[in-house]
C-alpha cells in the first residue's frame, strides 16, 4: 500500500517537476526574447512618451523620415536651430517648434534607444553646427542598408571627391559620426538623400547658377545680373545676398551666357513632386532630369512607402509600432 | 502662467525683484533666452518689449502698420546705412584729392600714379589686359578682392576701373578712387553706396580686342530720405511687436 502510495505521489511529482520545470524554462525564454526596445519603452515617463511620439510625427508626417525608415531613401536631415542663434523675434515661429520638437525627441531617443542597434535606421545628430550654416545643427536619419548600396553603386564619384581610400562603410561611420561635419559637396549629399546620381548633378549645375546670383558682387566685375544676362529676380527688394561671399560661376560648355544654360537646365527637368499641401504625406521632391530605369525605381519606390507611412500614421498606438519597425 | 508673466517682467524690469525669482525657475530661463536673444539690448528696446508683452495680455491687438514694421525696418536701415556711406565716401574722395592726383572725373574718379610703365599704351581698341589688382573698401583695412596675373575683358568690369585704368600702359601702376556711382552704387547684392580703392599693375595688353562701353553711371543713386530718429522709431515698434508675438505664443502656444 505504501509503495502504491509512493508510486502514485512520485509520479504526480515527477510530472509537477517536469511541468514547472517547463513553466519555468518558457517563462525565462519569454523574459529573454522581449524585446529590448519594449522594455525601453515601458520605462519611459508619459511626457518622454509624448515627446517621442512627436519627435516621429514631425520626422515622418511633416518630413522624409517615413521614406528612410521604410528603405526607398537612404537619409534626410533636419535642421535644429542652436540656441545662441535663436532670435527672440524667432520663438514661436515655425521653425523654432519645429527645432524644439526635435532636439527634445532626440535627447529622448539619444536616451533610451539609441545604443539598441537597428538594421534600419539610425538616428544621429551632429554636435557642432554645420560648417556651411552656423546657426544650425543636423538631425540624421540614415538607413545603412539603403545608404550602402547607394553609396556603393556610385563609389567612383565619392572617392572622385572625397579621396581613393572611402568606402561605402567608412562613409556611413563617417556620417554617423557626432563629432564629424555633415558632407559639404551638395552633390554628393544629393545622392545620399537618393535623387539618383544624374538627377543631382544636372541639378547642381541649376544650383550654382542660383547660388552665384544670391551672393555678392564679385569687385571689380560689374553687376552680377548684367553681366550673366539674367534679369534680377528680386523686384529690388533687399534680400541679404550682400551678406555671403562673392561666388563667381561661368556658361558651361556650348553655353554663351548663364541665362541661356539656367533657361535649357530648367527645360530639361521636371519635378517628381505632388503638391504638398494637399498630400498627407507627399512623396519628396527632386528634379528629374533623366526619366531612366533608376528614377522610375526611386518613384515607385516612394508611392509603395508612401501606402506604409499612411498606414502607420493611422495606428492608434503609432508610437509603438514606429518601433517595432525600427527594431524587428 | 501669470506668473510667469509676472516673473518674465520682473527679471527685465525690476532689479530688486530679481533676487525673488528661483534660479533656474521656467520663468527665469525663457527670461534669459529672450535676453539673449535680443537684436537690442538698451533699455529702450527692452521697455518696448515689455510693453508689447504687456499689450498681448491685455488683449490689444495689432495693426496692420505693427504687422508689416520689420520689412519697414530692414529697409530703412539700408536706407540710412546708404545715406551714411555716401557721405563718408565724398569726403573720402576729397580727403583723397591733392596736387599729386589725376582726376579722370572730378570727385568721383581719381587716380595716383605709383609706378611710371614704359609698355604699350591702354586705348579703346584693346579690352583684354593681364593685371595684378588688390581691392578694398573705402572704410576697410582688409581686401575685398585680389588677383594676380588676370586675364580680364575690360567690358565686365565696373565703370571707374574701365576709366580709372584709362591710357595706362603696360609695367604701370595706379591706385585708383572710385566713387560708388561709378562702383554698385545703391546696390542690395553689395555695401549700398560704398567708394573703392584699387591698386592695379598693367602686366600686359593682349591681342584680343574688346570693346569699351561708353562711361556712364550705374545705379543712379537714389533720393533717400530715412533719418536715424526714424529708424529708432521703427525699432522701438518691431521690439513692440515681437514682445507682443512672444506672449501670444508663451502664453497660448500658438505658432505663427
Amino acid at each position: 500500500m505504501r509503495t502504491v502510495i509512493g508510486d502514485f505521489v512520485m509520479r504526480h511529482l515527477k510530472k509537477w517537476i517536469a511541468t514547472s520545470f517547463v513553466f519555468v524554462f518558457v517563462f525565462i525564454q519569454a523574459k529573454e526574447v522581449s524585446p529590448e526596445w519594449k522594455h525601453s519603452l515601458n520605462s519611459m515617463s508619459t511626457k518622454e512618451r509624448q515627446i517621442l511620439h512627436t519627435f516621429f510625427k514631425t520626422m515622418i508626417l511633416n518630413s522624409q523620415g517615413g521614406y528612410v525608415l521604410f528603405g526607398s531613401k537612404p537619409s534626410c536631415m533636419e535642421g535644429i536651430i542652436v540656441p545662441e542663434a535663436c532670435k527672440t523675434r524667432w520663438i514661436g515661429k515655425g521653425n523654432h517648434r519645429r527645432s524644439v520638437d526635435l532636439w527634445e525627441g532626440y535627447q529622448v531617443w539619444e536616451k533610451y534607444f539609441e545604443q539598441i542597434g537597428s538594421q534600419k535606421l539610425i538616428i544621429t545628430c551632429k554636435s557642432q553646427p554645420n560648417n556651411l550654416y552656423s546657426d544650425w545643427i543636423h538631425l540624421n536619419w540614415i538607413n545603412p542598408r539603403k545608404l550602402l548600396e547607394v553609396v556603393d553603386e556610385n563609389i567612383v564619384l565619392f572617392q572622385y571627391v572625397l579621396g581613393p581610400e572611402l568606402t561605402a562603410k567608412r562613409l556611413l561611420d563617417y556620417l554617423t559620426d557626432p563629432l564629424k561635419n555633415s558632407l559639404e559637396d551638395y552633390s554628393l549629399v544629393g545622392v545620399i538623400l537618393g535623387f539618383g546620381v544624374r538627377n543631382t548633378l544636372y541639378y547642381r549645375r541649376l544650383e550654382l547658377i542660383v547660388e552665384s546670383l544670391h551672393s555678392r558682387e564679385q569687385a571689380p566685375f560689374k553687376d552680377k545680373y548684367e553681366r550673366l544676362k539674367i534679369a534680377e529676380p528680386f523686384g529690388g527688394s533687399y534680400t541679404g545676398f550682400d551678406l555671403h561671399p562673392a561666388l563667381e560661376t561661368t556658361p558651361s560648355f556650348n553655353n554663351n551666357s548663364l541665362s541661356d544654360e539656367y533657361q535649357l537646365l530648367d527645360k530639361l527637368g521636371s519635378g517628381s513632386k505632388e503638391n504638398p499641401h494637399q498630400q498627407l504625406n507627399p512623396t519628396p521632391t527632386f528634379a528629374i532630369y533623366n526619366d531612366d530605369k533608376y528614377t522610375r525605381k526611386i518613384l515607385s519606390d516612394y508611392a509603395r512607402d508612401q501606402l506604409k507611412i499612411r498606414e502607420l500614421l493611422s495606428q492608434d498606438n503609432f508610437l509603438e509600432q514606429t518601433l517595432k519597425i525600427i527594431f524587428e | 502662467m501669470n506668473i510667469i508673466f509676472s516673473l518674465i517682467l520682473a527679471t527685465f524690469s525690476f532689479a530688486n525683484l530679481h533676487s525673488e525669482i528661483e534660479k533656474n525657475s521656467p520663468a527665469c530661463l525663457i527670461a534669459h533666452q529672450i535676453k539673449i536673444s535680443l537684436d537690442h539690448h538698451d533699455k529702450k528696446q527692452i521697455d518696448a518689449l515689455i510693453k508689447g508683452i504687456e499689450a498681448q495680455e491685455n488683449s490689444l491687438k495689432l495693426t496692420a502698420e505693427e504687422k508689416g514694421v520689420s520689412g519697414l525696418v530692414i529697409e530703412k536701415q539700408r536706407e540710412l546705412q546708404a545715406q551714411n556711406n555716401l557721405k563718408a565716401s565724398e569726403v573720402w574722395l576729397k580727403e583723397k584729392s591733392n596736387d599729386e592726383i589725376q582726376v579722370t572725373v572730378p570727385k568721383k574718379l581719381l587716380y595716383l600714379t605709383i609706378k611710371e610703365g614704359d609698355g604699350k599704351k591702354l586705348n579703346n581698341h584693346y579690352g583684354n589686359v593681364k593685371i595684378n589688382y588688390v581691392i578694398k573698401k573705402f572704410n576697410h583695412e582688409f581686401p575685398e578682392a585680389s588677383a594676380e596675373k588676370k586675364t580680364c575683358d575690360l567690358s565686365q568690369m565696373i565703370p571707374g576701373f574701365i576709366y580709372g585704368m584709362a591710357s595706362m600702359q603696360e609695367g604701370e601702376i595706379r591706385k585708383m578712387y572710385i566713387h560708388p556711382s561709378l562702383a554698385y552704387g545703391y546696390s542690395n547684392t553689395f555695401e549700398p553706396n560704398i567708394a573703392l580703392e584699387v591698386t592695379v599693375e598693367l602686366l600686359n595688353i593682349l591681342s584680343l580686342q574688346g570693346e569699351i562701353p561708353p562711361l556712364k553711371e550705374i545705379n543712379p543713386l537714389p533720393e533717400l530720405e530715412a533719418t536715424q530718429k526714424q529708424v529708432d522709431e521703427l525699432l522701438l515698434k518691431n521690439s513692440y511687436v515681437i514682445g507682443w508675438e512672444l506672449w501670444n505664443h508663451l502664453k497660448f502656444g500658438r505658432v505663427f
